[in-house]
């Protein structure tokens, strides 16, 4: 039986109530989605401030990451048993100042804390790539729990102009939570996997990664352009009383000579902010080869000799003055 | 190059109808500039490296350095040349009037939908579309809209996602291990249909958009029952019929004595192989296509004979479904050279599983499925069913008569596969490099 040909507005009638039906549906994916997130979410840096603890933070740690084997496995919780500190670690993998503020700004507006330790890498201010066009990468958004204030803080970035507006977008609709092949899986960065790992070095890797970090040129308006951001976020920091800390850790002597103006990138971002920012070159301590799961990660033996070396009594150090009793 | 080969043809065409006299070498000289343009970008550097290697077998000929073309391909080169020239040889031979719209015929070589992976159309079932009043019932949309959503799912929810395991496998054939390289050449044969398929599913669906219809390039290819009718009758239609048309009948097709006929048919494959890309091992593949199709004709009589001692079993389902089942392993045999980077690689994929055949069922049993790869089954299942259904009465005309609740459901499950399922951001379409 053949059917009748629809006219135009009962064509569109129908289309509207066909839109209405697929939203509806989308509206279960996205609930089926999100508490998929809640099961598995682990790692995410967006569902750990959601569901951060409401007692204030001693430290929040961002980076990129170098600053991720500080969190995997039980080391954390270590180091917070060795310094009687709470820590929140933040840092994202390949994430600049943009992300990194972003986050920050998403924790300040929940929690609190005492200090702020930054995790610096000299690549984060190369490229719009680890800071604009990071949290593109739906990867970082799998496991992001629904937040209003999330999404309008996501929003304001990116009317701003400092995220993609794809960001938001991604984050509202929820695509890459009702996208996410690894659905099932337990929320984990690849690299936790690696931890116990020692790396046999190679330069032609170290190489690689390099190359994949920095971009061909290095271009001096892009450069003094995050280096004025990281001089930002360490004013709003100051703004809000909270002390910043910039750490830089070990990485193996091969790699650091490969990377390109480091020393110089480093004192210029060092240079913009205020004198009493403490700064602890860790580059060098315990950079044995053998602490390293792969071309510049500390593994698990890698974190627990800097602890010992020096990042514990650093914490001590500046979570100090605070614990002390108030009044004589 | 697409402007030029649109002008070259456009102009050729209405020469070739405006001088009678000189219709032969206006068409030789056209056919000679489209098809020069596609061998200078596509086969030149193959060529010369080919035959550097040949010459430096020669003990006497010392190193040689043939000169290279490093020009970057441009997309879709083989798919419109191979158009331009069928429209010059129709021209010429009176299938089609000359276009003397200019605008029209650009269309024809450049219809968008079209010109990156095909179909290859024809301008006598195209050009005509062109000129007419279009209407848009909403039905027609809607079929456009249900194959385009198909197309989409094939590529994004299957093809890239068995692209995953193949990728991994022919990367480094020598260290996968054999079970993964099982895996591989079996997804690959669905992997490049989907790929394919998948395409010319969302060309057709977006050109009816637009009121026109393009030719079916698929028709379940591996349904198929023999290599001759899965190449004759299912799969890349437009390029087989073009090399049928303008290929193989010039030669003399069938009609000539057999030791031609089988020569012409090993040629139409070699060079169907070689315009898939400028590599050895296209070749290769075309030839092992091409020698399929001697073994059906060697032992056709001797089929037809059985056939006539058991003429119960000739229609029997069971041998069908055999044939099928063996049909297809023949062709995804063949598919590894055309997947693999080298014929060596191709051959360390063969021998590496030909020298653990009996030890698979164990390797198998031992072996870890996870989730991914258990989808990327369930996925060919749903689609062999589909295919199946298909191949009884047309998907479409099946949905079209069914109550709304039923047509929507099953765009819903379209939709919400892609979204849920979906590789997003992958992998260009396979056919799209050539």
């Amino acid at each position: 039986m053949m059917r009748e040909p629809m006219r135009g507005r009962t064509a569109i009638q129908r289309g509207a109530v066909f839109v209405a039906v697929g939203l509806l549906l989308y509206g279960g994916v996205f609930a089926a989605s999100e508490s998929l997130v809640y099961r598995h979410a682990l790692r995410n840096r967006f569902y750990a401030v959601k569901n951060a603890r409401p007692e204030p933070y001693d430290y929040v740690i961002l980076g990129a990451s170098h600053a991720l084997p500080l969190d995997f496995a039980d080391t954390n919780s270590k180091v917070e048993q060795a310094t009687g500190a709470r820590i929140i670690n933040l840092a994202m993998p390949g994430a600049g100042i943009v992300p990194n503020r972003l986050v920050l700004e998403y924790f300040l507006a929940k929690r609190r804390t005492r200090a702020v330790v930054y995790v610096l890498d000299s690549f984060i201010v190369t490229s719009r790539q680890w800071n604009e066009e990071r949290l593109t990468d739906v990867k970082l958004m799998h496991r992001a729990p629904f937040d209003p204030a999330l999404a309008r803080l996501m929003v304001s970035y990116a009317l701003r102009g400092l995220i993609n507006p794809l960001v938001p977008l991604n984050y509202i609709t929820g695509l890459p939570k009702v996208n996410n092949a690894d659905r099932f899986k337990p929320d984990m960065h690849e690299m936790e996997g690696k931890y116990d790992r020692v790396y046999r070095p190679s330069e032609r890797e170290a190489r690689k990664r390099v190359e994949y970090l920095y971009p061909k040129q290095l271009s001096e308006d892009v450069i003094a352009g995050y280096i004025g951001m990281f001089a930002e976020l360490s004013s709003f920091l100051r703004a809000r009383s909270v002390p910043l800390i910039v750490v830089k850790l070990p990485v193996p002597a091969y790699y650091a000579a490969l990377l390109p103006r480091e020393d110089e990138l480093t004192r210029r971002l060092m240079s913009v902010l205020d004198g009493d920012v403490p700064f602890y070159d860790l580059t060098r301590v315990g950079n044995d080869e053998r602490f390293f799961f792969d071309t510049d990660h500390l593994n698990r033996d890698g974190v627990r000799n800097l602890l010992d070396a020096r990042l514990v009594a650093i914490l001590r150090e500046h979570l100090a003055p605070a614990t002390a009793p108030d009044g004589p | 190059m697409l402007l030029a080969i649109t002008l070259v043809s456009y102009l050729g065409a209405l020469a070739i109808r405006g001088w009678p006299a000189r219709a032969r070498a206006i068409l030789t000289a056209g056919i000679l500039i489209d098809l020069g343009a596609l061998i200078a970008f596509k086969y030149v550097n193959f060529l010369s490296a080919s035959l550097e290697r040949w010459l430096g077998l020669i003990p006497s000929a010392g190193a040689v350095a043939l000169p290279e073309l490093n020009l970057l391909l441009p997309a879709g080169l083989s798919f419109y040349t191979f158009s331009a020239v069928s429209y010059l040889v129709d021209v010429y031979r009176g299938k089609v009037e000359p276009e003397r719209h200019l605008g029209h015929f650009a269309l024809y070589v450049a219809f968008f939908p079209k010109i990156f992976a095909g179909p290859i159309e024809r301008a006598r079932t195209f050009l005509p579309q062109l000129g007419q009043r279009v209407a848009f019932p909403a039905d027609r949309m809607a079929e456009g809209l249900y194959l385009f959503l198909w197309g989409l799912f094939k590529k994004v929810v299957i093809a890239d996602r068995l692209g995953v395991f193949v990728d991994a496998a022919y990367g480094m054939p020598a260290y996968a291990p054999t079970v993964d390289l099982v895996v591989a050449v079996y997804f690959y044969a669905f992997q490049i249909y989907c790929d394919f398929s998948g395409y010319t599913d969302m060309a057709r669906g977006m050109a009816r958009l637009f009121g026109i219809d393009l030719m079916e390039n698929f028709k379940r290819p591996y349904l198929a029952k023999s290599a001759g009718e899965f190449w004759g009758q299912r799969w890349h239609l437009s390029l087989a019929t073009w090399f049928r048309d303008y290929m193989y009948i010039p030669m003399g097709g069938s009609r000539v004595a057999w030791p031609r006929y089988y020569f012409n048919l090993m040629a139409v494959f070699a060079v169907s192989g070689l315009w898939h890309g400028a590599g050895w091992t296209f070749v290769v593949w075309g030839a092992l296509n091409g020698l399929y199709r001697w073994i059906e004709l060697v032992t056709a009589r001797l089929w037809g004979r059985l056939g006539g001692w058991l003429p119960g079993a000739k229609n029997s389902p069971l041998l069908g479904a055999v044939r099928i089942v063996l049909t297809f392993h023949l062709i995804a045999f063949a598919w590894i050279f055309f997947r693999a980077p080298s014929i060596a690689a191709a051959w360390t994929v063969i021998t590496r599983v030909a020298g653990s055949l009996t030890m698979l069922p164990r390797m198998f049993q031992a072996y870890r499925y996870g989730p991914e790869l258990v989808l990327s089954v369930i996925l060919i299942a749903f689609l062999l069913l589909v295919e199946a259904l298909d191949e009884r009465k047309d998907l479409w005309e099946r949905v079209r008569v069914k109550p709304t609740a039923i047509r929507w459901a099953y765009a819903y499950l379209l939709i919400f596969g892609l979204l849920i399922f979906g590789k997003w951001g992958l992998a260009q379409f396979i056919y799209m490099q050539f």
